[in-house]
């Protein structure tokens, strides 16, 4: 057993213990940290992502090009957007809330239009294609076995979806396949929580070899 | 009876999740772990591939889910290097570059042979998320006209013959959120860039629709697929880091303890409930 | 105009965006790449406003002495302190921004997120109930993928088969389609979402008032 010497590592180590002291019960170590954790994380997104991703490159430099070369276009065309993002801050006074509606209806408008098009590539035809198209890849050993597995997913995809038609009541051919459908849906929740399980548990496992590996040095 | 077990003191139930996770630990023992074909595939779409080929490895992920998705990064990064091929690193998660320094500093030391600009390059983190994502399939060097550490991207060798998607032979995004998502709805729907994840546990049974439909190249799911890739990479002979693949096998072998341990507590929580409900308590 | 005019933007940058993906007309492509940058640069003025919020609420919880306004003063000097070593010292490797990243703000974040371990624990013990077919299936299917998805679970095999086997192909198949099902659900919600928000049906975004 080689305890850690890194004064560092003990400053982890003690926060880390802090936060699990809430286990037992809610106390000041637990909220000390909790706090601490606020204030860093404010702190390191103010000077790297505000200053050094958004003031410097965004407005310093593009504000620098522009004096240096006022009438070229490339330089001028940084004006638009470094107006309409002063006008985002207004959402801070309620009195002028109503200039961050600009910005916001910029970026919500973009978003809106690049979404609907990969929407349906990606989520919609791509998934429907992968459904009802089926070519057997030629490393396939069991043929008959792939098709069983293409038809049930077709089937398991089609009672899924009709579960999620509100439009008619869910009764008689259309009851029994939406009962089908959230069965299926069950199946589905529970690979995710087994899944979560061990997202969420390999978290843990990550931070006590943190503090026996690393910090304890037990090995 | 079943009723004081029914109202057992979470805090007993806590300690047990301790126990289980730390004696492992200490044990250190790895139990065997076969790779399932999701990894295989993107192992072997980079095992396949020719060197001096790039590959862009996005590190979407905060040190909340460091312990799932760092030692993918350590794997792939150490998997593409030793197999010549070229890496780009970046982030579009706020607290992400420090994740890529992490891995870095450990490569430069286990990979003195491949040099930074040449081999390598970091191109940081920027804000914008599907803006960054579309912006790189028209010009990267407008996205990131410096590299993380502020050296213009045109000083750089290697991305002098790379531009846009057309010159990226594989896009891989790690992430414990929907990264992964927008690098598929705009990186491949709009471009046709090949994208692979390594997700965390919590995504993964979401992007087995994409798996299946060959939108993602490969997956590796949460810590277990970290620990398959691992396992692949040290077979090949390419593992120069092997602390981190010995790490993550250790893990792996407590996660089954407490896997366990949880699958126990489910039954005996509902054989408890069955004798409550018989006997007509609640 | 306070309305119509940011609504009237929004119609544009939408259809706008929409036409672009199917045209590969060079002028065309100009402005998309002039819009996409403005976008970028706009959306990231969005990571200010969350800031100012947060540390206007701590502030605030100090100069009336709320309850728990000690806490916050510790959320106030650790933002100061660690802004000052970010522009005294910058944050190359080994410098004092990045050992706080590195062992304050990556292992605080890590440890509250691994608390949910414990939680999930507790909560299968008391909650997880198979109460009807419904959660019959959700609970075996989970005992299925924890155990077949963890290395002991390759020593549980019965034939040619195997848990690690079984759980591949639940995962490949079965939880597979039933993603696809609530995909294909959500893409479509997401594209009437954006449909609504391009033609101005949706406004929630605009705020109240006039």
């Amino acid at each position: 057993m080689a305890i850690s010497h890194d004064p560092w590592v003990w400053a982890a180590a003690l926060l880390t213990l802090a936060i699990y002291s809430f286990l037992y019960k809610d106390n000041p170590f637990y909220k000390f940290a909790e706090h601490l954790y606020i204030g860093v994380s404010v702190g390191y997104f103010l000077y790297f992502i505000i200053w050094q991703q958004i003031v410097v490159p965004l407005i310093y430099d593009p504000l620098k090009a522009l004096f240096i070369s006022p009438f070229h276009a490339k330089e001028l065309l940084i004006i638009p957007p470094l107006i309409l993002s002063i006008m985002m801050l207004g959402r801070i006074s309620p009195r002028h809330a109503w200039l961050s509606r600009w910005p916001m209806a910029y970026v919500m408008g973009m978003g809106a239009g690049l979404a609907i098009p990969a929407y349906f590539q990606t989520n919609i035809f791509k998934q429907i294609e992968g459904t009802i198209i089926s070519i057997p890849p030629a490393t396939i050993e069991i043929v008959t076995t792939y098709y069983l597995n293409k038809l049930l997913v077709l089937i398991i995809v089609t009672c899924v979806l009709l579960f999620f038609y509100f439009s008619r009541e869910h009764k008689g051919a259309l009851g029994k396949a939406t009962m089908l459908g959230r069965w299926f849906l069950m199946l589905g929740f529970g690979a995710a929580f087994g899944y979560t399980v061990m997202a969420r548990v390999s978290l843990l496992i990550g931070r006590l070899d943190f503090l026996l590996h690393t910090w304890l040095g037990i090995h | 009876m079943w009723q004081k077990v029914s109202n057992l003191d979470r805090r007993w139930i806590y300690l047990g999740v301790a126990i289980c996770a730390a004696l492992p630990l200490i044990l250190e023992f790895i139990l065997p772990i076969p790779a399932t074909p999701p990894v295989k595939r993107l192992f072997d779409a980079i095992e396949n591939m020719p060197p001096g080929h790039f590959i862009l490895l996005s590190m979407d992920f905060e040190p909340s889910t460091m312990p799932e998705l760092l030692p993918m990064a350590y794997a792939i990064t150490q998997h593409a290097l030793s197999r010549g091929i070229k890496v780009g690193f970046m982030t579009l998660a706020p607290a992400g570059p420090g994740m890529i320094e992490i891995v870095l500093e450990d490569i430069r030391k286990a990979y003195p042979d491949r040099k930074y600009g040449e081999d390598y390059v970091n191109f940081g983190y920027k804000p914008g998320l599907s803006a960054v994502i579309l912006g790189i399939g028209e010009d990267i060097h407008r996205v990131f006209p410096r590299d993380a550490y502020g050296t213009p991207l045109e000083d750089i060798p290697m991305m002098r013959e790379i531009h846009n998607y057309k010159q990226i032979d594989l896009v891989i995004s790690l992430s414990g959120a929907g990264y992964p998502d927008a690098w598929l709805l705009y990186a491949n729907a709009r471009y046709g860039q090949a994208v692979a994840t390594g997700a965390t546990a919590v995504m993964a049974p979401l992007y087995y629709a994409y798996l299946a439909t060959g939108q993602f190249v490969g997956m590796l799911g949460g810590l277990k697929g970290a620990a398959e890739y691992a396992e692949l990479v040290r077979k090949a002979g390419y593992m120069r880091i092997p602390e981190v693949q010995h790490r993550v096998g250790v893990q792996m072998s407590s996660q089954s303890f407490v896997h366990i341990y949880i699958v126990l507590l489910i039954i005996v929580g509902n054989i408890a409930f069955f004798f409550i409900r018989r006997s007509g308590g609640r | 105009m306070r309305r119509r005019g940011p609504l009237a933007l929004a119609f544009i940058a939408g259809v706008a965006m929409i036409i672009q993906f199917f045209s590969p007309h060079p002028a065309l492509r100009t402005v998309y790449n002039e819009a996409l940058n403005w976008y970028r640069i706009i959306s990231a003025f969005t990571f200010m406003l969350g800031l100012i919020s947060l540390m206007r609420s701590h502030i605030t919880k100090v100069t009336h002495k709320r309850a728990g306004w000690g806490y916050s003063i510790v959320t106030i000097v650790s933002f100061i302190v660690m802004t000052i070593l970010g522009f005294a010292y910058g944050t190359g490797a080994g410098t004092p921004f990045d050992k706080m990243y590195e062992y304050v703000y990556a292992p605080l974040g890590a440890t509250v997120f691994s608390l949910l371990a414990f939680y999930l624990a507790s909560a299968s013990f008391r909650a997880f109930r198979a109460r009807n077919i419904d959660a019959t299936i959700l609970l075996v299917v989970a005992i299925i993928i924890m155990l077949g998805r963890v290395p002991v679970g390759s020593f549980i095999k019965w034939g040619k088969f195997s848990l690690p086997g079984l759980a591949e192909w639940i995962m490949a198949y079965p939880n597979m389609a039933a993603q696809r099902g609530l995909l294909i659900g959500i893409a479509l919600g997401a594209i009437c979402m954006s449909l609504k928000i391009i033609l101005g049906i949706e406004r929630s975004y605009l705020g109240r008032g006039e």
